[in-house]
């Protein structure tokens, strides 16, 4: 299938005095059209800088130091930065964790959802209120006219991310980036915005890559998973796969260390030790002081991410070789 | 009472506490936000009560209120025989030996110019538990309970990442052998693998001291790991209680399967998670079930008339007129 989105060798650098560290060090996906992709992993493991690149917003100074991001077929790595405005929320949108910082306070609702839809389409104020009306009503805002005129603070959580919702999809993007978009919120209201931002991605035909470190939301709205860990992806497959049969010891022990409803066991699977900070990357393999099956080839050399399955690639000396058949 | 019931260590009756809700620049108060309205609630002794319920269900606040962190406007709490609630402040100093707390936030709880041995043997020093050279013995003790190395005495917190603050929140919180400690939200802050790291050194720990613990948390699968007992909060009331399993396996009142349903699950061949009702659809009254607004299986009774707690079978107590 073609690609709409393509990351390859994705590097991000930060420069600092006892030299240059990367949280981002070698990063690769693709993100097909109409799908959606769970990029998984812990805090400080590089995945919300993975996503701001493809927006080129990372925080200065970092910068991405080397890779491409292809979107269909346009390098953003490389675009000039006023062309990549024409990108930005038109083509690439994106949510983020806090719905709450996310909105200007001292504007209206209905202000800043206009702004969005005028930035990018020549229209007029009237029209563009009525399409802020469409787009509330969308994403389910009750009384979406009279709320125009609030401001953030009137709104609660859950509201403020259908807004942020709002205003993402405002411009028909082909990708939507959903940066931990329920991480913040209650359980109940977490669904309803899952079930939203599920129905707008089949209406509005876009590609979601949600960026999450719940593996349930990864099971329940995912077509393909990558697991990052230290700046790496350490394993990706499709998603049903990584429940079944995860190749990663750390994709392993994550699933291990889930508490899980209606399966209670006395004692949970802690994955022992704790994560380097990426300026302390270990030699060898990244993962290989907190793995169980860690050796001498995995102190020394790194591995690379290879074919262990259909579709499903691991990064790991130790993970199973493909079963018997060589190509599919 | 049933005759396999342990001793009750902490016995909260009717606990009351209500915010004013203030408005526009003159912070006039327009009206008063009960948090904790009505909470009666028995926890056994050597055993763990969680509190569940979402942002606001005043479950903060009432762990808070059962510490006497925060002055309640009425009802008692009974720990171990004796009322606290009216304790003079002279005598609440030396109950704060025997109760504990340990907070969500592992950056904010910590003095960051305090090293670790001073945060972690604060307590033993004010209480006068040996000499100074005891006390660094005992804090070493402490440090290697918890899982740090004995260097963590010298350091600061900041040195240190979130799994392990929370690792210096509880050698802090069992320093004094306490008997019942409040957790609130200790896990959820942390990343998963940290967090079965946490949840398991707590139960260790329980196990050991006979530690008796309120656990207040938003994450129903975290609570189904660690409780034996659940009460599940919404707007300042408990809408059921029961057992773990009993409460898991057979929820009665309709927010509880609301939450339960709400959980995605770690397994794609799964039923998605539901989406009740969105937002209320309906103003609540004041007489009325405070869940009446988002409730599917309301009925006319339920905006006019609020349930009570009342026991429906072997312990197991819900608030809805429909169970």
């Amino acid at each position: 299938m073609e690609n709409l989105l393509e990351v390859k060798g994705l590097e991000v650098s930060f420069p600092s005095p006892a030299g240059d560290f990367k949280p981002v060090a070698g990063v690769d996906f693709v993100l097909e059209p109409g799908r959606t992709l769970g990029l998984v992993g812990e805090s400080g493991c590089g995945k919300t800088l993975t996503a701001l690149s493809i927006l080129r917003l990372l925080p200065p100074p970092g910068k991405i130091t080397a890779g491409k991001i292809n979107l269909q077929g346009v390098d953003l790595v490389t675009l000039p930065e006023k062309e990549m405005v024409k990108i930005r929320g038109a083509k690439v949108a994106m949510i983020f964790q806090e719905p709450m910082t996310s909105l200007n306070p001292v504007f209206t609702i209905g202000n800043q959802v206009t702004e969005a839809i005028r930035a990018h389409q020549r229209i007029s104020r009237a029209a563009a209120r009525r399409r802020a009306v469409e787009l509330l009503r969308a994403v389910n805002i009750p009384r979406a006219e009279e709320r125009l005129g609030d401001y953030p603070h009137q709104f609660s959580g859950g509201m403020r991310q259908r807004v942020m919702l709002a205003m993402a999809i405002s411009c028909r993007p082909l990708v939507l980036i959903a940066d931990e978009p329920t991480t913040a919120l209650d359980v109940t209201v977490q669904a309803q915005i899952m079930g939203l931002l599920k129905r707008l991605r089949e209406e509005l035909a876009m590609s979601l890559l949600l960026v999450t470190h719940d593996l349930g939301i990864v099971a329940q709205a995912t077509d393909r998973v990558a697991v990052m860990y230290l700046g790496r992806i350490v394993e990706t497959c499709p998603t049903p796969l990584i429940f079944q049969s995860p190749a990663h010891p750390y994709t392993r022990g994550l699933l291990r260390s889930v508490p899980r409803l209606g399966q209670r066991i006395r004692r949970l699977q802690a994955i022992e030790g704790v994560v380097p900070e990426s300026s302390l990357r270990p030699r060898g393999c990244s993962f290989h002081p907190r793995c169980e099956l860690a050796d001498e080839r995995c102190r020394e050399a790194e591995p690379v991410l290879e074919t262990v399955g259909d579709s499903h690639l691991a990064a790991c000396h130790k993970a199973p070789p493909p079963a018997g058949k060589t190509d599919g | 009472m049933e005759a396999d019931r342990k001793e009750v260590l902490v016995s909260i009756k009717d606990l009351r506490k209500s915010f004013p809700v203030q408005k526009g620049w003159l912070f006039r108060t327009v009206g008063r936000l009960n948090a904790v309205d009505g909470v009666s609630l028995e926890i056994e002794k050597g055993t763990t009560t969680a509190l569940v319920g979402e942002t606001g269900s005043g479950k903060t606040t009432l762990g808070r209120l059962v510490l006497r962190l925060l002055p309640a406007d009425s009802g008692q709490v009974w720990f171990q025989g004796v009322e606290i609630l009216s304790l003079p402040p002279s005598r609440l100093k030396n109950l704060r030996q025997d109760m504990q707390v340990i907070f969500q936030d592992p950056y904010g709880s910590l003095n960051p110019r305090m090293r670790v041995g001073e945060i972690v043997g604060e307590g033993l020093r004010i209480f006068r538990r040996g000499s100074r050279a005891e006390i660094a013995e005992k804090v070493k003790e402490l440090l290697a309970k918890v899982g740090l190395p004995p260097s963590a005495r010298e350091l600061y917190p900041h040195e240190f990442s979130g799994g392990q603050r929370q690792r210096i929140g509880i050698a802090r919180a069992i320093a004094l052998r306490p008997a019942f400690i409040v957790c609130d939200e200790p896990v959820s802050s942390l990343d998963v693998s940290i967090q079965a790291q946490i949840l398991n050194l707590l139960s260790d720990l329980q196990e050991e001291m006979g530690l008796t613990y309120l656990f207040i948390a938003h994450d129903l699968s975290v609570v189904e790991h660690i409780a034996d007992r659940v009460a599940v909060m919404y707007r300042g009331r408990v809408v059921e209680e029961a057992v773990r399993d009993r409460l898991y396996r057979q929820p009665l009142h309709p927010y509880t399967r609301v939450l339960i349903e709400s959980i995605p699950v770690p397994d794609p061949a799964a039923r998605p998670p539901s989406s009740a009702r969105p937002a209320p659809d309906s103003e609540d009254s004041e007489a009325g079930c405070s869940f009446y607004s988002r409730c599917p299986i309301r009925v006319d009774r339920c905006r006019e008339e609020a349930p009570a707690l009342r026991e429906v079978e072997g312990g197991h107590r819900a608030a809805c007129w429909e169970v």
